[in-house]
């Protein structure tokens, strides 16, 4: 049975988008221009759209919104070089018309067509994809990338906006990055998944003061992130961890000579935590007292804000075992964790 | 309107788009939150005229009412699959200018559980569709047919515009025509006044 959805009223059209995924809802955007403006009007209000960028594919990822934390699929768009001439259409993307199909994608229950595209450029592709979907979604979600790629580093650079940036490849310098963040001054958390090398990471590097940085590998290099950060949240993971940037920062913390925006520091090893860090001795030389109840609330709210950490609720940690440190001149107060695995350090606001 | 000691006995008359009158329970009626703000607290005199909505749309409406009054208080959007052998035989029995009508009456009569019901029908047609086919179902003209569309509209106003230049050509001739006696009238005016005057001056 076909429908004139367009005939309906405003209400009845809010509702039925009610029950569509975004999938449906990006593919619906394409059918029209009033029904791009009807998708315009209905207002979703999503915190985040995330681009991923592989070689020659972009995929589009929503969320959170208001009523779901999870991240949904949006769309798979791909660039070819061929489409048989009778399986070409024309539709219109952001600005331009392209030429183009769908196709079922068999290999992703989530994202179920390809749009593939006639283009050879996939930085093309992605500028008409962001015209697009910043029109349909006009209160500016925060905009993320994820890059698996040097070729898809520079591709991103067409995107504006862009405030998070995950790297997910492995041939990853530190030099393509900091070019990377001098096109996006804006940025607000890295995410680094692959393995970098620490020679290239100065100390007046930009990453510093991005407010939420993760490494997945920071193995070697844990020191030398953890002595130069200025940001607020930093979790690192697979670390080689020493027992002298942990005390070092705690110590400036303390006098308030540095990371005076800590909300938290996770740090993560494969190996033995008690092997490498005296915790008796770190907690005594940081004057670390039991918590008394009172000074500070049991639960602390971890909020990293960190692309891909911050896709779930805001944790509740409870911290009624933790140590507590204050600032000196009574600062603020901290506390810390350590275990076999980790080293937490939460500062309280 | 009657109104039985019961409240669940109250009828209510509705006229439809026709002036034809018939009666629906209070309690189907109260699934209305339009009804239960205009209606309720205040009564009506007489029959409630829904007069946008003719008496079909309007039965079929409150026949879902009537349905749903046992049923348990409405909490928000269900799947299709959800829905029981009765509502599925409900909406089955629709062809789709009726079920158009029932929508627009559903919301604006705001029952929600109708509503949402309706729009998950809709939204059911389009689900698991690419664009093209999306465009079908919501009877939206193909780019392809949009061209064509603005060619033919091209070309019935080049066609006007020719149209239009010859007759403005046509109405030029038509004064420069009816122009030429007048003149020539003048003209032999007044050669007959200047021949008429040389006579008089001669004589």
């Amino acid at each position: 049975m076909s429908f004139p959805l367009l005939r309906l009223p405003v209400l009845v059209h809010i509702e039925v988008f009610k029950h569509l995924e975004f999938q449906e809802i990006f593919l619906l955007s394409l059918c029209s221009e009033n029904m791009k403006y009807l998708v315009h009007g209905i207002k979703l209000k999503p915190k985040e759209i995330q681009y991923t960028l592989g070689d020659d594919m972009i995929q589009v990822s929503i969320g959170p919104t208001s009523k779901d934390w999870q991240r949904l699929p949006m769309a798979v768009v791909e660039c070819v070089s061929f489409i048989p001439s009778e399986e070409i259409i024309t539709i219109k993307l952001g600005s331009e018309r392209i030429a183009c199909r769908f196709v079922e994608n068999s290999s992703d229950e989530e994202y179920t067509l390809i749009f593939e595209c006639l283009e050879d450029c996939l930085s093309e592709v992605l500028v008409l994809l962001q015209y697009h979907l910043e029109f349909l979604f006009p209160k500016d979600p925060c905009v993320q990338v994820q890059i698996k790629s040097v070729d898809c580093l520079l591709a991103a650079d067409v995107l504006y906006n862009v405030t998070n940036t995950a790297i997910k490849f492995d041939e990853f310098t530190p030099t393509e990055l900091e070019n990377h963040l001098a096109n996006n001054p804006n940025h607000e958390s890295i995410n680094i998944l692959s393995k970098p090398s620490g020679r290239d990471l100065k100390c007046n590097s930009k990453l510093w003061k991005i407010k939420g940085l993760s490494f997945e590998h920071s193995r070697t290099i844990t020191c030398r992130i953890m002595k130069y950060f200025t940001g607020r949240c930093l979790i690192l993971l697979n670390a080689n961890l020493k027992y002298s940037p942990w005390i070092q920062l705690i110590q400036k913390w303390k006098k308030k000579e540095a990371y005076g925006d800590l909300h938290a520091v996770i740090v993560r090893t494969p190996e033995d935590v008690y092997q490498e860090i005296d915790s008796d001795k770190l907690l005594r030389e940081c004057n670390a007292s039991q918590w008394d109840g009172l000074r500070r609330p049991r639960m602390f709210k971890f909020d990293p804000k960190i692309i891909n950490f911050s896709q779930r609720e805001p944790q509740m940690w409870d911290c009624s075992d933790l140590y507590d440190i204050q600032q000196d001149n009574g600062g603020k107060w901290a506390s810390i964790k350590i275990t076999e695995t980790e080293i937490v350090f939460v500062v309280w606001d | 309107m009657t109104s039985p000691a019961s409240s669940s006995e109250v009828k209510y008359l509705i006229e439809s788009s026709e002036g034809n009158t018939f009666d629906v329970s209070g309690a189907a009626l109260r699934q209305s939150n339009t009804f239960n703000a205009m209606f309720l607290n205040i009564g009506a005199d007489g029959p409630i005229p829904f007069t946008d909505y003719n008496e079909a749309t309007l039965k079929k409406v409150f026949e879902y009412c009537e349905h749903s009054v046992n049923e348990e208080n409405y909490s928000g959007p269900k799947h299709q699959d959800d829905l029981s052998k009765w509502d599925l035989n409900f909406f089955n029995e629709m062809d789709q200018k009726m079920f158009i009508d029932v929508i627009n009456a559903s919301n604006f009569l705001d029952i929600e559980r109708l509503t949402s019901y309706c729009c998950e029908r809709i939204a059911r047609m389009l689900r698991g569709k690419n664009t093209q086919e999306m465009i079908k179902v919501i009877t939206l003209p193909t780019a392809e047919e949009l061209e064509a569309k603005q060619k033919v509209e091209e070309k019935k106003a080049a066609a006007a515009k020719k149209v239009a230049e010859k007759a403005a050509e046509t109405a030029e001739k038509t004064e420069t025509l009816e122009e030429l006696p007048v003149q020539q009238l003048v003209q032999t005016t007044r050669n007959k006044l200047t021949r008429k005057y040389l006579s008089f001056s001669n004589e």
